[in-house]
């Protein structure tokens, strides 16, 4: 099978990468750059361990051909936090006790920080709208929502 | 995260205490198995399992198995005569002379990549 | 069992033409399959069901990115726009309502960043969400094959399951809204394992209308999902309606006529007797759900 030489820009680093046609995105990640934050959990686009930002969409790039990604932007759960702190959704669900096995962790933050990008005051039903495409088998899930709430109000202009 | 006013000797108990590695969860630093790096030298393996309930193996052909770029090994019931098991040894690791349930393993390949094993499995002839 | 499943090889290709994709599409026949958002694609040929030589991507090309609402028109939904795109344009919500909620109903976030409306009736499954809202609207497709653009309409288009009258070098380029009907109501009722995400066990559209030529002063469409090798459309159940004054007894009589219509089978999410059952009471449900916003 021929490879394609992408070139694609991860959590704001250039890259080029050979991939072979059949490769997903979640592939390229995991295999040919070594970031391991994005999970495989169904490789069938239903549990949403694998879910990244494709030009600042949430997708779930076992879904996505990496071939098709040339000249994209991705963002991995590794480039949600800046050098100085983490993002509102990871300091929260850390607090809130959102996190236990940890594997749907990645996905769900991405989705989580996606939406309060779209809609930086979510009601829950919201909430659970945006995260139903981010199965967690540990958790229940309420502390989750609640981590999002909470990220919200801080990220939430004083007053 | 300590409530106010604490002494130096407060309990644990009550305290919100995040988990001792939620940190690296939350930044996908945290390794769990299939993220662990191996390299290039790393081996891929796929195991051969039986479709019949019970059926007796005639022949098992690996020649063109073996044949395959990047396959480093193949192998059968025939490289593993002793018996193993738990608490009394009556199995064999790969089925010798006949598969006892759908899902028996029946041969197994080695290949440098999972695309390369699982092609190898197919030109595995199992009579 | 595989518990890295892995896509089959495949060469990909991305045409920047249309004459350039149909092209290559006519000259491998049962080898070249176009794809958009790859949602039903993807999976199918991870599950060893779609073993295509060559992947066609066929988003970006003319016409297919666009999302556009003329108010003498209608509604002209490109091949390639996302499900997120139709739920978020204000222009579908206050024109096109049914059809996001259709859009709403499947999956999740991420993949409705993916998932198209024009690739889920070109996958024709009988469980496709948006089918329904796209027959009852009586959406058109603009189909570019070997020999240019055509229409087609849907309610010939859905042949059997995962099959339609496409051929061999067509890409479909977009789907085409007339303006809809003035006072029009309409409601998706999905019926699924889960409260959201799930494939339906059964899935029922219902548009009514004002329309002085039937006898009630209403005229309904309906479309049913999951019942049938095709998405169903129960003439019966609308000839009904159309002939009769609207009552709770003549709507569950048309539900009833619904019921009767489909051809459910039984499968993981269902039996063929609780799918039966299931049609006729949410039929009547939505039904009365429409009356209610028409008349109230």
């Amino acid at each position: 099978m021929a490879l394609h030489e992408i070139h694609i820009t991860i959590n704001n680093e250039p890259e080029q990468v050979a991939v072979p046609a059949n490769m997903t995105l979640m592939r390229m990640l995991r295999e040919k750059l070594a970031l391991t934050g994005t999970k495989n959990g169904c490789s069938a686009g239903e549990c949403g361990a694998c879910t990244v930002l494709l030009n600042g969409e949430p997708v779930n790039s076992c879904m996505v051909l990496a071939v098709e990604c040339d000249g994209a932007r991705i963002v991995t759960v590794e480039g949600l936090a800046s050098e100085e702190r983490l993002a509102p959704v990871q300091e929260t669900i850390l607090s809130e006790g959102g996190v236990q096995c940890g594997f749907c962790t990645p996905g769900i933050l991405i989705s989580a920080h996606a939406l309060l990008q779209r809609n930086p005051n979510p009601g829950e039903d919201e909430i659970r709208e945006a995260l139903v495409g981010n199965l967690c088998r540990c958790t229940g899930y309420v502390r989750i929502i609640e981590s999002v709430k909470k990220a919200a109000r801080m990220q939430l202009p004083a007053g | 995260m300590k409530s106010a006013g604490s002494q130096p000797t407060a309990s644990p108990i009550g305290e919100n205490a995040p988990r001792i590695d939620a940190r690296q969860k939350v930044t996908g630093a945290a390794v769990f198995a299939d993220d662990i790096q191996f390299g290039d030298s790393l081996l891929h393996a796929r195991i051969k399992r039986s479709p019949h309930p019970h059926a007796l193996i005639r022949k098992i052909d690996t020649a063109r198995a073996r044949a395959l770029p990047g396959v480093k090994a193949v192998v059968t019931g025939e490289d593993f005569p002793g018996h193993i098991g738990l608490y009394l040894q009556d199995r064999y690791i790969f089925c010798r002379d006949r598969v006892r349930y759908i899902g028996d393993p029946v041969a197994g390949v080695a290949a440098i990549s999972e695309e390369i094993a699982q092609k190898a499995l197919d030109l595995i002839d199992v009579d | 069992m595989n518990t890295h499943p892995t896509l089959p090889e495949f060469d990909y290709l991305r045409p920047r033409t249309l004459a350039e994709a149909s092209e290559f599409l006519s000259r491998h026949p049962g080898e070249a399959r176009p794809f958009m958002g790859g949602t039903d694609v993807l999976v199918r040929m991870r599950d060893g069901f779609l073993t295509p030589r060559f992947l066609v991507d066929v988003k970006g090309l003319d016409g297919t990115n666009e999302l556009r609402f003329d108010p003498r028109a209608g509604l002209t939904l490109g091949a390639a726009v996302c499900m997120n795109r139709v739920i978020a344009s204000a222009e579908v919500r206050t024109h096109y309502p049914l059809l996001a909620e259709a859009c709403r109903s499947v999956a999740s976030y991420p993949l409705r960043t993916r998932a198209t409306v024009v690739g889920n009736l070109c996958n024709a499954s009988p469980a496709g969400d948006t089918i329904g809202a796209c027959l009852v609207l009586e959406g058109v497709l603009h189909v570019h094959g070997v020999h240019g653009p055509r229409q087609e309409r849907l309610g010939s288009f859905f042949l059997g399951p995962g099959k339609t009258t496409l051929e061999a070098g067509d890409v479909v380029t977009a789907i085409h809204f007339p303006l809809p009907p003035k006072g029009c109501a309409g409601v998706y009722l999905k019926l699924g394992r889960n409260q959201l995400s799930d494939l339906s066990i059964v899935g029922v559209t219902a548009l009514g209308y004002p329309d002085s030529t039937c006898l009630s002063g209403y005229r309904f469409r309906l479309a049913m999902a999951s019942v049938a090798p095709v998405p169903l459309v129960p003439v019966e159940a609308e000839r009904h309606l159309a002939s009769h004054p609207i009552t709770p007894e003549s709507l569950r009589e048309a539900a009833q006529l619904a019921a009767d219509a489909c051809s459910p089978i039984d499968d993981v999410r269902g039996s063929a007797r609780y799918r039966r059952l299931m049609v006729r009471n949410l039929s009547a449900m939505a039904l009365a759900q429409v009356w209610n916003r028409l008349t109230g």
